[in-house]
């Protein structure tokens, strides 16, 4: 609830409490998603952790879950506002599942719905602070979308959030075809998930891969990568000039 | 003996400089912006006219002379170049006099030598950008520069555009600058302090070669480059990726515009570093051949030209080798004019000529040739 307290020239002045109830910085935030269209599908890649500003607080969030029958969501930023989304869809799910009419949501409408419902609060300034990526099939139609925590959506055959964008979708850019198979839409995603371990700084080595087919949604036991670390050069740096660095 | 720096601005008084000498008499001395200097008797300010007690460096806007005090003021300021010399007046005698003339010998008073950045131009344009001066824009690379060690050496890339903002100034500038026969480097960051940095430390390294009659090594480059950033604490912006070959074998560091160093493997700097690092990491791995590294760097550097709006056009790619070294200018070029008009351009003719006719100017001037001294004059 907002309290406005009107003063003299006739503008409504909202007082501290109000403010205290609008979100302004993220605390638990989690890093960034990777996605693609496949043969089959859609491909979802996401890690485990939950950051605390700079303490990596927890290691066991699920930040990619199931909507309804045909679509997969996966969020990065603040994980209340993630459970908040989550419950806002759940209800429109089942008033959907009320109706019984034989037909259900598809990803399409649920990421309009996400769209509105992200501008809005960002209109309210009082956003909900996610980068959603909203996948799924419906009919042998793939789709795959994204919604910024200002409103911004667009759909894409690849989109990534957060440092995704700068580390993982160059690689997209380059390697994604459109008749990728299973076995290789997996390791495309692994690779951009282990240049994000490298060079993300609140990336952990816990992911989990989600598949979104005709037939359903699965999403993989948490699983690490495997990482490189005997380059000569961080063995020995100083080769030659002992003692300096 | 205490030193001050007084401005007065005063507009009545037309931006005169003012100063006080003297012990018990107010002596006053005026100086004008050229430097001329008059002296006025004190009688035309009221006694009672106010300096402070200032340390040299910084700026007043009035002061009020302390009786019986004596002190010497300092006439350097910023408008002033950085020593002057006071005349006396010839005319002028007074008990004072000796004393006055003590101190003026040292009025060209030169500051002890400093050592590291000087920072008193930071106050002036702190000032200056309070007073509403809009400082000028520098010529930025927003780039993207790579380097990487295969098993024979180093091979170094980079991109060619340079950005004013959200212009491209430079289509196809060369940011691999050579700083050593068997070492290069490459510059993001603003490209004057980029230019002029690896300018300088190439200098050094060559007069140090002279010295000690062996091929650079590319830590020393490094060592060079790193204390001159680091005395700038900064300022000077240039991020640089230095990559060689020498008796110790091929080297790679990136040095950060503050003055810190990495030695690595594979390295990217500047604005599509994100873009080219996650190439590097994809595919990168130890021994690779020199085909297979100057495709991975090409590849790197593409990366940052296309996902980077601050990198674009070519690809130049320099490999350093024992003993041998190829500069690659614009190896390959995937931004190329592809449409340019075959019919060209028609200006419609606005005015029409009526007359031409050529005058040798050689008529109207009488050239006459002086000897050396005229220029003297």
């Amino acid at each position: 609830m907002t309290f406005t307290i009107p003063i003299e020239n006739g503008n409504e002045v909202k007082n501290a409490e109000a403010d205290s109830q609008r979100t302004l910085y993220p605390y638990v935030t989690g890093t960034s998603v990777v996605a693609i269209k496949y043969k089959d599908g859609i491909l979802m890649a996401s890690d485990m952790g939950g950051s605390y500003g700079s303490t990596l607080r927890y290691k066991n969030i699920e930040r990619m879950k199931a909507i309804g029958k045909h679509s997969l969501l996966g969020a990065s930023g603040e994980i209340s506002d993630l459970q908040e989304i989550l419950r806002y869809l759940d209800e429109l799910i089942l008033n959907d599942n009320m109706w019984d009419d034989g037909n259900s949501l598809g990803p399409k409408e649920v990421h309009n719905y996400l769209t509105r419902v992200m501008y809005n609060r960002r209109n309210k300034f009082n956003p909900l602070w996610n980068t959603l990526v909203l996948g799924g099939v419906k009919n042998g139609e793939k789709y795959l979308g994204m919604v910024s925590m200002i409103g911004v959506s667009f759909e894409d055959n690849h989109v990534a959030t957060g440092f995704g964008n700068h580390l993982a979708r160059p690689i997209l850019r380059d390697e994604w075809r459109e008749d990728l198979s299973f076995e290789d839409g997996v390791k495309l995603l692994e690779k951009c998930m282990r240049v994000l371990l490298y060079r993300d700084r609140s990336a952990i080595n816990k992911l989990q891969i989600a598949k979104m087919t005709e037939e359903g949604v699965t999403v993989s036991e948490p699983y690490s990568l495997k990482t490189f670390w005997e380059f000569s050069a961080f063995t020995n740096p100083t080769v030659g000039a002992e003692g300096s660095w | 003996m205490r030193c001050y720096r007084h401005c007065w601005n005063n507009e009545a008084r037309g931006n005169w400089i003012t100063c006080w000498v003297g012990e018990k008499q107010n002596e006053i001395w005026r100086m004008r912006r050229d430097g001329e200097v008059f002296w006025v008797l004190a009688d035309e300010f009221p006694v009672g006219d106010f300096v402070d007690e200032f340390p040299v460096g910084d700026f007043v806007d009035y002061g009020r002379r302390k009786k019986n005090c004596s002190f010497l003021l300092l006439l350097r300021f910023y408008f002033f170049p950085s020593s002057l010399t006071l005349q006396l007046p010839s005319s002028r005698k007074s008990s004072n006099q000796r004393v006055v003339n003590r101190k003026m010998t040292q009025s060209s008073v030169d500051l002890p030598p400093k050592g590291g950045f000087s920072f008193d131009l930071c106050k002036r344009n702190d000032m200056l950008k309070q007073k509403g001066l809009k400082a000028p824009g520098f010529l930025k690379t927003g780039t993207t520069i790579v380097g990487l060690i295969f098993q024979d050496g180093v091979i170094l890339g980079a991109d060619t555009r340079a950005t004013e903002g959200p212009i491209v100034a430079d289509k196809n500038c060369e940011k691999i600058h050579y700083m050593a026969p068997n070492i290069y480097c490459c510059g993001a960051g603003t490209a004057a302090d980029t230019e002029a940095v690896t300018d300088m430390v190439s200098s050094q390294l060559r007069l140090h070669r002279f010295q000690t009659g062996r091929d650079s090594r590319v830590i020393t480059a490094l060592t060079l480059l790193k204390k001159h950033l680091f005395s700038y604490q900064g300022h000077v912006s240039a991020a640089l990726v230095l990559g060689g070959v020498d008796i110790t074998g091929p080297h790679l560091h990136t040095i950060y515009p503050h003055g810190s160093t990495d030695t690595l493997p594979f390295a990217t700097m500047g604005s599509g570093s994100l873009a080219a690092m996650a190439v590097f990491e994809a595919k990168y791995k130890e021994g690779l051949t020199r085909d297979e590294g100057i495709k991975l760097v090409a590849e790197a550097i593409c990366s940052g030209i296309f996902n980077d709006l601050g990198s674009g056009s070519n690809v130049d790619i320099c490999v350093i080798t024992k003993g041998h070294k190829e500069y690659l200018r614009n190896y390959m070029e995937p931004n190329p004019r592809t449409y340019v008009s075959s019919k060209g351009y028609s200006f419609t003719k606005k005015t029409e000529v009526l007359l031409t006719k050529i005058t040798p100017l050689s008529e109207r001037v009488e050239v006459v040739e002086v000897a050396g001294e005229a220029m003297e004059e």
